[in-house]
């Protein structure tokens, strides 16, 4: 679905990466402070240029979709939450609607917000203004804007959907954090596909279908949970030692000492 | 939950823009005939109404009411319509509710052009006598148009606008604006220092059907610009890159933004001087009863600046009649407490 190609930018420190996304799948970008995670994710979403290089979203060079085409096919969920002035947090989710404007009915976009609330457990915040909720929850509302910006009741017509989350679990509590990551993992699953940058490595082992593990602005290991976190690469990448537990079919556990 | 809350919240529990908008209107109509009946020479309804309509009316009140009254009040709703609207773009573009016109500089470079009129017009003996009148408001706007072109051009970065780069180009180029103006102020001689004053001060003193033939159709033109631009100017809410994730094309809407808020508070300045804080205030104040969405903030903003403006110039001419005290001094003894009020509302919400 999304295909880069010896992609570099030198804003970001990103050195000739290549990788291939699918459709229906989760895939997890590893890896530490400053590896090139959010520079990366921006790429793969069309949202900057490499310097050299090129990305491809659905057979086609991203930069050659029209705007409002690509917004109704792809969403990015940023780590930055900030909303400039105050704002309820129904109005702020359908913004993301934007792209439908003129398209579809009001009823509709209205419908795919309230989904998209429900999915991400704010829908009781709907009322609230978006500035005084706590953090988490205002990660759950920006992560149902970007899910009510690409939803499209009954679509099975096989357009490519995309998704791309900076560290979408990072303000929330371990079972809010387990609840979107299952929430993402069934997004895949119905079709669309999912990229997200993520520092928890275990939610990256048991959820993620596909792991890219980024070191210093280049791919030092990629493939699923169990090939691309071995000890040694994770070790390496982190600067403190890794252990992986493995037992048997579940997926490992990852521990730094 | 049951159905009829979901239907309650799903149209929003309540929508203020649909009460607050008609109050506005009718606010806008009470503020008119107020600041036409109310001057040195008290008019009522009844002659207004006699005057409007060729009815039974002394010839000197018609004039009054016709020519003086009537488009000064009229230039007042263009004028505070125009800076509220400008305010509320730029607050948007800037994503900062205490952004305001003077910050791309249209404001700093029209007044520039003025003092140097004031002080060095004399000496341009090849503009006719009838056009003298116009001079000074064409180079007032040129001007500011000037001033904004070179702050958009320093804020360019990569083909795109850079808007922190802007509000920091802003300053340093209003300082050496607000220098300049300095400079003149020193070289000028007694009688230009005061009308350098009286024009930084702003004043709906110079009304007329003939400035308002300028003023109100750009003044609508662009308000109907920035609300052809409202939905862009929601997504910037989130910020540029959001809004361009959203499939705005933001690049396009700013350079629009800044040269119909360039344009129109140009010209209302070029006539009516520099008049602070409505664009500020309004803005504010609207999006405080109302809400953040820019289609009905933009109409609101534009109806209470216009509100504004004739309260302030019809106290300005009632205090000190028959003279006429200038609009500026009372729109910043009004709008900087409501200023500062904002600021310290801003920083307690903030340490929360």
């Amino acid at each position: 679905m999304i295909t880069a190609r010896n992609i570099r930018r030198r804003i970001g420190g990103l050195e000739d990466i290549s990788l291939e996304v699918p459709a229906g799948a989760c895939t997890a970008i590893i890896g530490p402070n400053g590896a090139g995670k959010s520079t990366l994710l921006d790429l793969l979403a069309g949202r900057s240029r490499a310097d050299s290089g090129a990305v491809e979203f659905g057979g086609q060079p991203i930069a050659d979709w029209a705007p409002l085409d690509l917004a109704r096919r792809r969403a990015f969920l940023p780590q930055s939450l900030e909303v400039a002035f105050p704002i309820r947090v129904m109005d702020l989710v359908m913004l993301g609607r934007s792209p439908y404007h003129g398209r579809v009915s009001a009823q509709e976009d209205r419908a795919a917000a309230e989904t998209a609330l429900r999915l991400t457990d704010a829908w009781h915040l709907r009322d609230r203004a978006y500035q005084r909720i706590s953090g988490g929850e205002r990660q759950r509302v920006q992560l149902a804007r970007v899910i009510a910006q690409i939803w499209r009741p009954g679509s099975q017509d096989g357009e490519p959907r995309m998704l791309l989350l900076d560290e979408p679990t990072a303000s929330l509590d371990p079972g809010h954090r387990l609840a979107v990551m299952r929430l993402l993992r069934d997004l895949a699953i119905a079709g669309i596909g999912v990229v997200l940058a993520l520092h928890d490595l275990n939610d990256a082992a048991r959820f993620a279908d596909q792991v890219v593990l980024l070191h210093q602005g280049r791919i030092l290991s990629e493939g699923g949970p169990a090939d691309a976190m071995q000890a040694e690469v994770l070790t390496s990448a982190y600067g403190a030692e890794a252990e992986v537990i493995r037992a048997g079919d579940a997926a490992p556990v990852i521990v730094f000492r | 939950m049951t159905e009829s809350t979901i239907a309650a919240s799903g149209e929003g529990a309540a929508q203020p823009a649909a009460v607050v908008l008609p109050l506005l209107v009718v606010a806008v109509i009470a503020a008119f005939l107020l600041s036409v009946a109310l001057g040195p020479i008290p008019i009522t309804l009844s002659e207004i109404g006699a005057a409007l309509t060729g009815g039974p009316v002394d010839a000197m009140l018609r004039d009054i009411i016709l020519d003086l009254r009537i488009p000064r009040s009229l230039m007042g709703l263009a004028v505070g319509a125009v800076l509220a609207v400008g305010g509320t773009a730029m607050q948007g573009l800037f994503r900062n509710p205490l952004a305001d016109p003077t910050l791309i500089g249209v404001s700093g470079g029209a007044a520039l052009a003025a003092a140097s009129f004031i002080v060095f017009g004399a000496s341009l003996a090849f503009i006719p006598d009838g056009l003298r009148l116009y001079a000074m408001p064409v180079a007032a706007f040129l001007g500011g148009i000037i001033v904004v072109l070179v702050i958009q051009r320093l804020a360019q970065r990569d083909g795109h606008t850079d808007i922190a780069t802007m509000l920091l180009a802003g300053i340093a180029v209003n300082a050496v604006v607000m220098a300049g103006i300095g400079l003149l102020t020193f070289i000028g001689d007694d009688t230009q220092l005061r009308t350098i004053n009286f024009w930084m001060l702003g004043s709906l003193g110079g009304s007329g059907w003939g400035p308002l033939s300028a003023v109100g159709p750009v003044s609508l033109l662009v308000v109907l610009a920035c609300l052809a631009l409202a939905r862009v100017l929601d997504g910037m809410m989130l910020g540029e890159r959001e809004a361009q994730t959203l499939g705005f094309n933001v690049e396009t809407a700013k350079r629009l933004l800044i040269v119909a808020v360039a344009a129109g508070v140009g010209t209302a300045v070029a006539f009516c001087g520099v008049i602070v804080f409505v664009g500020i205030v309004a803005p504010h104040m609207v999006r405080i009863a109302i809400g953040p969405a820019h289609r009905p903030l933009l109409i609101g903003a534009a109806l209470l600046g216009g509100i504004l403006m004739l309260l302030a110039d019809t106290l300005c001419r009632l205090i000190v009649a028959p003279a006429e005290l200038p609009i500026g001094i009372v729109t910043s003894l009004l709008g900087a407490p409501f200023f500062l009020a904002l600021l310290i509302g801003r920083s307690r919400t903030q340490s929360v």
